[in-house]
């Protein structure tokens, strides 16, 4: 146990961060344009809220179970497993959470009253609006390329902050996310593994996630609260 | 190209400077030093400094590398064709022990790609591997695994990587070099940590290396396992000779002083390195760098003087007054 203890995080640290910020990189590379696509869905998701008709929350289930998807096959499977073994178990979380969100589109929550007053709403959206403008921003100036940058939705810490405010917005169980908090928790060790302030991001979003277990209505702790 | 810098010439050619007319030979050499290309280093090809394995008497030079986290790359092409770089590198300069690990991620595949794309250009290889998994039969596996992602019938050295599951691998691997399918078992440890059980392995097992961490603000392992791994006929590889880049974050903002000239070092790299390999115990250190300047900077510490007992004690004093 004494051993265990004294290994620092950056001792189990694998490859550098140079590395890492290749493998966004390349996969950014990978996606081609499709990056511009994805960050419609972003905006069209926040037009949405106006007035969310049934058939609407459909397709942003389906879109979000499809990054989900995207992400685990590109970015895990292409790339990021070939310098981290722990990416493989990631994969197929991130399989498991593309299912369930699948499913809670399709069979559970179709449609959702919205609550735009309240506390979690607004978190949400906050969430929202800085995965689409502020993480890519700070990114750009913390050192990263722009080719080099998490797109909106397709990268697994925005696709997570995503998820989160997802979430919140609509106001989903907590439980459904589960995936996405385990890799929020995964990412912030990493990026202070590395000593990189870009840490800050996914510590934030895992802080809201976790939160959100205690001060959930109960009615939302129980995946099947309500249809 | 990578033009050498002059300090780094006059290091490689300091040693091989004989008489006065030599001297001044090498010092119309060096007016053209600043467009020295780095292939012309091939061509003179001074010797490194090398050590004997104790176990046989087969000679090894004193700076080989390592490729935690920088070999490591993955399926970057890029990354990949400098990484071949830097071991083209590498070799160019004498090297020869190369040293990795299945816990290394791609490394041991990216080394692969590296060492097939340059051909014989990647010799003489001392290819140096660990064992690192629980399992007995995820041993031999691994090994196997090891062989086909380096693209070699057989290792030069096969270690048990930081004691994990020893007995059992140590069985293996003793098996294996019995049936000539491996020159030299090893046994490896980092980070300072379990000395002691390290100690009753090299007291007790027939070990021809044991890898372990050394470096100028670390020396414990002067006090027990050097003394033993001398006692006891047992290469010694440092592992973390720079505590993994910490050495350079303290020591680097000050100035490298004028006598560490008289041991042939010209910057921080070597200073760290040649302290290391200058302990009468090890055999050869194992530095890993991404970069072919940091490579060309360490192979320096392979060449010319080493410090002696005094000198080293000066280095020590003066790390400890900065």
């Amino acid at each position: 146990m004494q051993e265990i203890l004294s290994y620092r995080l950056s001792d189990l640290l694998l490859f550098s961060e140079q590395s890492y910020l290749r493998q966004f990189e390349l996969y950014n590379n990978w996606l081609s344009s499709t990056q511009w696509l994805v960050y419609l869905y972003g905006i069209l998701f926040l037009f949405s809220l106006l007035s969310p008709e049934r058939y609407f929350t459909r397709v942003l289930f389906l879109a979000s179970s499809a990054f989900w998807l995207i992400c685990s096959y590109g970015f895990l499977w292409q790339f990021y497993a070939s310098i981290n073994w722990m990416a493989e178990y990631f994969i197929v979380l991130f399989i498991i959470q593309s299912m369930v969100i699948l499913w809670a589109g399709l069979m559970r929550y179709p449609s959702t009253k919205l609550k735009p007053r309240s506390n979690f709403f607004k978190l949400g959206l906050l969430l929202w609006v800085a995965t689409l403008l502020v993480q890519p921003v700070t990114e750009f100036l913390t050192g990263r390329t722009w080719s080099q940058l998490s797109i909106f939705a397709l990268t697994p810490d925005s696709l997570s902050f995503m998820a989160v405010a997802f979430m919140l917005i609509l106001r989903l169980p907590v439980m459904l996310f589960l995936p996405a908090g385990l890799w929020l928790l995964f990412s912030s060790l990493t990026y202070l593994a590395m000593d990189s302030i870009t840490a800050f991001f996914p510590a934030f979003a895992l802080v809201i996630y976790l939160v959100s277990i205690f001060l959930q209505p109960s009615s939302l702790k129980k995946v099947s609260g309500r249809k | 190209m990578v033009s050498l810098p002059i300090t780094m010439v006059i290091n490689m050619t300091g040693y091989l400077l004989q008489s006065r007319r030599t001297l001044l030979k090498q010092l119309a050499l060096m007016s053209v030093a600043s467009t020295f290309p780095y292939t012309a280093f091939s061509k003179f090809k001074p010797a490194l400094i090398t050590r004997p394995i104790p176990s046989s008497g087969q000679r090894l030079p004193v700076i080989g590398m390592g490729t935690h986290i920088t070999f490591n790359v993955g399926n970057d092409p890029q990354a990949r064709l400098n990484r071949t770089e830097v071991l083209r590198t590498f070799f160019d300069m004498g090297g020869q022990v190369v040293d990795s690990s299945p816990m290394y991620g791609s490394a041991e595949a990216v080394l692969g790609f590296c060492i097939n794309r340059l051909g014989k250009s990647a010799s003489p290889l001392f290819s140096a591997t660990k064992v690192w998994t629980s399992d007995t039969e995820d041993g031999k596996e691994q090994i196997a695994d090891s062989q086909r992602l380096w693209g070699l019938d057989q290792f030069s050295l096969n270690q048990v990587h930081n004691l994990v599951n020893w007995r059992s691998h140590l069985d293996t691997l003793l098996q294996m070099k019995a049936d000539g399918h491996l020159q030299y078992v090893g046994i490896t440890t980092s980070h300072g940590r379990r000395h002691r059980e390290l100690e009753k392995i090299m007291q007790s097992q027939p070990i021809d290396f044991v890898q372990l961490t050394y470096h100028i603000n670390n020396q414990d392992v002067e006090q027990r396992l050097l003394p033993l791994a001398l006692e006891k006929g047992i290469a010694v590889i440092i592992n973390r000779p720079f505590s993994k880049g910490g050495l350079f974050d303290e020591y680097q903002r000050y100035p490298l002083p004028d006598w560490t000239m008289e041991f042939d070092c010209s910057n921080w790299a070597q200073f760290f390195l040649k302290f290391v390999v200058s302990h009468p115990a090890v055999t050869c250190a194992i530095p890993a760098t991404s970069r072919i300047d940091h490579m060309i900077e360490n192979m320096g510490a392979g060449y010319g003087r080493l410090p002696d007992s005094g000198m080293r004690q000066r280095m020590i004093s003066y790390v400890q007054s900065l």
